[in-house]
């Protein structure tokens, strides 16, 4: 607050009598018959609360009108409705953790067979590059078989 | 001293500053109450009276949300009164994405609803919600007055992942409150019984509650005097018409746990003694072992330093801290400040994100 507020005295003063006052107040009802009186009128008021919500559901029966206590009753099963659809929800989210989890869990198979297959891709590469490599052997021996039999030949004709 | 020193001091009135006082007086007397205008928020749960809000920071530093708990007998608005200077205002802009539970005004329909109720049914609950709707693995508690009460009850109670439990002005001990102490006797004893008023009611009217915290406060001309000091500055008028609003806007009380705080509270002051029981299980504080900050205010006009006290020995933290701060009861939250006051604690003990 600022210092040329002209209000500031008046506010100082003020604060000392709410205190004052509230001391005043605090002490002057620290008292049993003023707990007493508050007894009896708690009580009183009570009772005359209940006399009138019986004597106005007996008015609403009479005239066949509805009261808040139905309304509120209806109210109660929709708050019903509600709850379950609440329990649902947290069913459907531990449907859908488990879900997840179970995805993840193939997608860890499914990742473990793609390496096997893999695995037994280069494993087939190797294979058919082993079997080219024997096929070249095999037709370079049959070269060589045909140049056997050729130099065997040419005797032969030599003879001829 | 200062008074005195006031007093002499000869008062020096402007035409203009008058003028404007004087104007916004008036206007204050004749014109509705404001709208209040909360933070950007949106509702993630809803059941019956009662409210999820979600208020998502503007730049998020922390994974673990808050979840704010209001007390039951007054409205939670009061944290998110403005944009500018409110609690959630605050905390959004500090980084945290803040969820806050309104418990609403409960109806004739709601008159059955017991603490126990509003524990399982509403916070527990309340709490999964805002877990799943934030993704996160851990949650931090801030609990205001009965909210904070609720809020260490749960902690005690659920095995739900609570990081941190922040309880500010909370009301644990009841062997004494803020009324003289034959009236605390009268309460004790039984001679002041309010079971058959709240069986009469079946919903305490916001009226008898308003009249409760009115008389608490004795002779109240502090908020008028404070007006007509300072009417010439317009924020504050501002700010002083949105808590008059508030202050008047009571709320409605279930009869059903109206009583059960006045008998096992007030009366039995069960909770203390580790004898209160919710939901057939007993509430034992000693189960609370998160990092807990226990914050009470120098000027509370409605909960003793004493009442809050106790928890600090009663929970099984290893890390727990007690502050005492400079504010009242409302104009912690009123403020702001309740913000300022929890962010060091809490920026400390949540998980940033990376």
């Amino acid at each position: 607050m600022s210092e040329t507020n002209p209000y500031d005295s008046f506010r100082q003063i003020s604060i000392m009598l709410e205190k004052g006052l509230n001391g005043l107040l605090f002490q002057s009802i620290n008292n049993n018959p003023l707990i007493q009186v508050t007894k009896i009128g708690i009580e009183a008021n009570s009772r005359y609360i209940e006399l009138l919500k019986r004597n106005r559901e007996l008015m609403a029966n009479y005239m066949n009108l509805p009261t808040k206590n139905d309304v509120a009753n209806a109210v109660k099963q929709t708050m019903q409705a509600e709850e379950k659809i609440d329990i649902l929800e947290e069913q459907i989210w531990n449907l859908q953790d488990q879900f997840t989890l179970a995805t993840q869990e193939q997608n860890k198979v499914l990742g473990e067979i793609l390496d096997f297959t893999k695995h037994i891709h280069m494993e087939w590469q190797k294979a058919s590059q082993e079997l080219a490599a024997l096929t070249q052997v095999k037709s370079e021996f049959e070269q060589m078989k045909k140049l056997l039999e050729k130099e065997k030949k040419e005797p032969v004709l030599a003879a001829k | 001293m200062m008074a005195v020193k006031s007093l002499v001091n000869i008062p020096v009135f402007d035409l203009e500053s008058e003028k404007r006082r004087w104007n916004n007086i008036y206007k204050v007397l004749s014109e509705p109450k404001p709208d209040i205008e909360s933070t950007p928020r949106r509702a993630v749960w809803k059941k019956g009276k009662a409210v999820l809000w979600y208020h998502a920071a503007p730049e998020k530093k922390y994974t673990t949300p808050l979840f704010l708990v209001y007390s039951l007998l007054n409205k939670a608005y009061i944290l998110d009164i403005s944009e500018e200077g409110s609690v959630v205002g605050n905390l959004t802009k500090q980084g945290y994405d803040v969820y806050l539970l309104d418990w609403g005004s409960p109806g004739l329909e709601n008159k059955d609803l017991t603490l126990d109720n509003y524990l399982l049914d509403y916070l527990e609950v309340a709490v999964k919600r805002a877990l799943r709707h934030s993704d996160a693995k851990e949650i931090s508690m801030v609990g205001y007055c009965i909210g904070g009460m609720l809020s260490a009850m749960l902690t005690s109670l659920t095995n739900l992942p609570i990081k941190n439990l922040v309880l500010a002005a909370v009301p644990i001990d009841y062997s004494n409150a803020i009324v003289p102490n034959k009236w605390v006797e009268a309460l004790q004893n039984g001679t002041l019984n309010f079971d058959r008023f709240a069986d009469a009611y079946e919903v305490i009217p916001s009226e008898f509650l308003y009249a409760i915290f009115m008389a608490l406060q004795g002779f109240n001309i502090g908020p008028t005097v404070n007006l007509v000091t300072r009417a010439n500055d317009q924020k504050y008028v501002d700010k002083w018409r949105n808590m008059d609003k508030w202050m008047k806007d009571a709320v409605t009380f279930s009869g059903a746990a109206f009583k059960q705080m006045m008998d096992e509270l007030y009366k039995d002051n069960k909770l203390v003694k580790g004898e209160m029981k919710i939901g057939g299980k007993k509430v034992d504080l000693t189960n609370i072992k998160c990092s807990t900050l226990v914050i009470t205010s120098t000027r509370d006009e409605l909960v003793l330093e004493s009442q809050s006290l106790p928890i600090m020995e009663l929970i099984s933290s290893e890390d727990k801290t007690y502050q005492h701060i400079e504010a009242g009861h409302v104009s912690l939250c009123l403020t702001g400040q309740f913000a300022y006051a929890i962010d060091p604690w809490l920026s400390a003990r949540s998980t940033r994100l990376i």
